[in-house]
């Protein structure tokens, strides 16, 4: 029996702004029911490379398929069949979350019925029944976040792009959306899952691709990545290869530089006067 | 019976028609009219909306915003109506009009409406959506435009009405002629929009903010002593120059004539002013059918042509492109780096202090005055061109500035006012300017921070007075130099400084905000602009009183000076209380 195919196939992708390579001959495919975990140090180039997948940036060259549509050449069509989730959050705040969702669903030409009951779903599903007539200036980051999700699912998307979606959640709403990924995954949704948050990655993804320099460096399922490293933890695997050696010195250093190395010092002597007794 | 249904019948099939003939036009453009329209209303609304939390308080904000904004532009049109009375002829009274009119809708269309055209939030909220570049790009431009007709009717609707002293039995025609001076607000609002997309090609666009803001600076002071020196000082033999307004208005009391008979050069550099052409264009209207008139029509009807086309050579995939370079290099804007430093750089508890505290506001200031902070200089600098303008103008008419307490009469005080207006016109924009702001959620440093909220204000305070009024006020002091002698100098100085704190004062109650804490919002501070207008008029009103009551004229200063000093030594203690009540902002 034949693997499934890839939903998603991104080749030889490469972006530069001015001198400085943000991604460089980037190549991955994802296959439908898959979810992937994108990871990367900061400024490895992981919100580049889901903002060139979900249309914001052009590449300077390679190649994206999405259910087999090019993604430069029909990117109206390849953006129907997509939803993202931008790591900054972006929304217009002074509209109410569901004026935001009925603008969201219209750009999609869902009918006004479904936006409707789907809107109050969605808020109902992330406690913000309350709040679906109150001016988003006032929300917090947390319940900000819930809207920018809730317009990423309204049109049934069979691709997400998430850039680090649970930030600012609450506990519950972390544990649900996890199983609601999941949820969708075994419904047949492709996902990129970009996070800072190993644990999630590692409970949540079937697959992981590790971003460092605008390079991937390793790509491929927790057990061959413990593998390739000969590293028990994701944390540990990570570490290894992003090169982030040094981390204990780095602890110390900073901080000396918070406490002006007072502290620093008198916990050293004490230390000291501890061995000397 | 059968009448009224065929009209029906024809009403129908034109809107049919119309319906077929947009749609045509959008799939020729790639503009899908759905989301056109979608875009527009939400563009529309959000614009209009400030950011108070409470729905129903907002909504009522919303309306009171807009009335604001109307009801403000309405009395200034009013003002400008009455330059009808002075003007000798309709094409100079229409082209002083459309001059003002295009002038505050291109410096509108920068200063306030400039995120109806790039707004970085568009980026990633519409750019991973099924949606065409061209759509955003006409949804955007169809905003500005309603934006820019309600702007423009509510400057010129008064002014167009009042163009009709020239042609009364024709008034009729006044709603072609109001829709003509709209036309010419629109034309200089595309153009704006046309010249920054062009410049985004070139420039990066913090690079280009900082350029623009220079460019205002310049381009407001060359219009406004363009139309002094060029236009309106060589004027043709008979009439009454206005650059001997104060002068004028004298003699003609006196002598009971008209003072004024405005009548524009008729020299080439006429033909190169473009609200001359639109002025022209009414001319024709009213049946002037000169060679004159119909070569201005047809230069207006060809530049209308022209920017039309522009328009939609603009609506390209690069619009896009440049809204992405925008969004992204946006995303770097420095913002409130230095203010933030006043946290994260304090080494003990010295730098606390109020020394330190104003160092600190003072290099937060600089940092935002210069050219690292767009909102700000974009705010102060179109004003820069003015404010240069008054000093140049008080230099070469030796009437324009006189000491208050020396006026004998309203024409004498005519010439004072001036200063009383440019006053209040810096508190305002340097006020306004400083509290709104696009990093306004940074300031709950201020908040956090172990230092009391009336340190920060007057940090705030002082570093305003020295970085802003300061420089204006030393150069009012080099001016009045020359002009008076050393006693009413030093008083016209005192005064003039007494009437800044008291103004600041009076601005921080209309809007008691800490600085750099509110977010931009449109139109902000119209209507205590007139407000302080007004105040101002009758401070100056108050002294002539004084002067006729008072039998002796050290009498009339001296309770001048002490209600003076009295009322901004009160206000300022009132303001600093109202500190403790000020909330900090929500992040």
């Amino acid at each position: 029996m034949s693997p499934d195919p890839a939903f998603l196939e991104v080749s030889q992708l490469r972006k530069t702004f001015g001198s400085q390579i943000a991604i460089n001959d980037i190549s991955f495919s994802v296959r439908q029911g898959e979810i992937l975990g994108y990871l990367g140090p900061n400024g490895a180039g992981k919100s580049t490379t889901l903002k060139i997948l979900a249309g914001l940036l052009t590449p300077d060259s390679g190649n994206i398929s999405i259910g087999g549509i090019n993604l430069q050449q029909d990117p109206l069509k390849a953006k129907k069949r997509m939803g993202f989730v931008p790591e900054t959050g972006a929304l217009y705040e002074k509209l109410t979350p569901l004026e935001y969702l009925e603008m969201v669903g219209q750009l999609y030409r869902i009918q006004a019925s479904e936006i409707r009951r789907k809107s109050h779903e969605f808020l109902e599903y992330f406690d913000l029944a309350e709040q679906r007539n109150t001016r988003m200036t006032s929300f917090s980051k947390g319940m900000k976040q819930k809207v920018v999700l809730s317009a990423a699912l309204l049109h049934n998307p069979d691709l997400l792009l998430l850039d680090e979606p649970l930030n600012g959640l609450d506990a519950n709403t972390v544990l649900m959306f996890k199983g609601v990924m999941r949820r969708l995954a075994d419904l047949g949704k492709t996902i990129i899952y970009s996070s800072h948050i190993l644990e999630v990655v590692e409970r949540v993804c079937d697959r992981i691709a590790i971003i460092h320099q605008g390079q991937i460096v390793a790509e491929g399922s927790i057990t061959q990545l413990r593998e390739m490293t000969q590293s028990p933890s994701l944390e540990l695997i990570f570490k290894e290869l992003t090169k982030t050696g040094g981390v204990e010195d780095k602890i110390e250093a900073f901080a000396k530089a918070i406490t002006n190395g007072r502290e620093a010092n008198a916990a050293s002597s004490q230390t000291e006067e501890e061995h000397e007794l | 019976m059968n009448q009224p249904k065929s009209l029906i019948n024809c009403a129908v099939l034109v809107a049919r028609w119309a319906e077929v003939v947009s749609h045509h036009l959008a799939f020729a453009l790639a503009v899908d009219i759905f989301q056109l329209r979608v875009l527009v209303k939400i563009a529309v609304r959000a614009s209009f909306r400030g950011y108070e939390p409470d729905s129903s308080k907002s909504e009522r904000s919303i309306r009171s915003g807009f009335r604001n904004m109307l009801v403000t532009y309405f009395i200034t049109s009013m003002g400008l109506s009455a330059m009808s009375a002075v003007c000798g002829n309709l094409i100079t009274y229409n082209t002083l009009i459309i001059s003002y009119g295009m002038m505050m809708t291109a410096f509108a269309v920068l200063i306030e409406y400039n995120d109806l055209i790039l707004n970085a939030d568009d980026a990633e909220i519409l750019f991973s959506k099924p949606i065409t570049s061209q759509t955003i790009y006409w949804a955007r431009l169809i905003t500005l435009t309603i934006f820019v007709l309600l702007y423009s009717a509510s400057l010129l609707l008064m002014p167009s009405m009042a163009s009709f002293r020239f042609a009364k039995s024709k008034f009729y025609l006044m709603p072609f002629s109001f829709l003509i001076m709209m036309i010419g607000c629109l034309v200089s609002a595309f153009l704006v929009v046309h010249l920054y997309v062009q410049l985004l090609k070139r420039f990066d666009p913090n690079r280009l903010t900082g350029l623009l803001t220079y460019f205002q600076a310049g381009f407001s002071l060359v219009l406004f002593y363009g139309y002094y020196k060029l236009l309106l000082y060589k004027q043709a033999a008979g009439s009454v120059s206005i650059a001997r307004a104060v002068e004028n208005v004298q003699a003609a009391a006196s002598s009971g004539s008209n003072p004024f008979n405005l009548i524009l050069d008729q020299s080439v550099v006429f033909y190169f002013l473009p609200p001359s052409w639109f002025a022209g264009s009414i001319d024709l209207l009213l049946g002037d059918t000169t060679l004159r008139t119909l070569n201005l029509s047809m230069t207006a009807l060809c530049v209308i042509v022209g920017v039309g086309l522009v328009m939609f050579k603009v609506a390209t995939a690069s619009y896009l492109h440049h809204l992405v370079a925008h969004a992204l290099d946006s995303q770097s804007l420095p913002g409130l780096r230095d203010a933030g430093e006043v946290t994260h750089s304090r080494t003990d508890d010295q730098q606390w202090r109020l020394r330190g505290i104003l160092s600190r506001f003072k290099s937060a200031l600089r940092s935002t005055v210069g050219s690292s902070f767009p909102p700000l200089t974009r705010g102060i600098y179109p004003f820069f061109g003015i404010i240069l303008f008054y000093f140049l103008y008080g230099i070469e008419n030796k009437n324009f500035l006189i000491d208050i307490f020396q006026a004998h009469s309203g024409t004498d005080v005519l010439g004072a006012h001036s200063v009383y207006v440019l006053l209040p016109l810096c508190v305002l924009i340097a006020t306004n300017a400083t509290k709104y702001c696009s990093d306004w959620r940074a300031a709950w440093i201020f908040y956090a921070a172990p230092v009391e909220l009336r340190q920060f204000h007057l940090g705030y305070r002082l570093a305003t007075l020295g970085r802003i009024y300061g420089p204006i006020w030393l150069l009012l002091l080099l001016l009045y130099f020359f002009k008076m002698s050393l006693g009413p100098l030093l008083l016209q100085m005192l005064a003039l400084f007494l009437i800044i704190l008291f103004l600041l004062s009076l601005s921080f109650l209309f809007d008691p905000h800490l600085a750099l804490s509110q977010a931009p919002r449109l139109h902000a501070g119209f209507l205590k602009f007139t407000l302080i207008l007004a105040l101002l008029v009758a401070i100056a009103q108050g002294i002539l009183i004084l002067e006729y009551i008072s039998s002796k004229h050290e009498i009339s200063i001296g309770v001048f000076y002490l209600a003076l000093m009295i009322v901004t030594a009160l206000w300022s203690l009132f303001e600093f209380s109202q500190l403790k009540r000020l909330e900090p902002v929500i992040v």
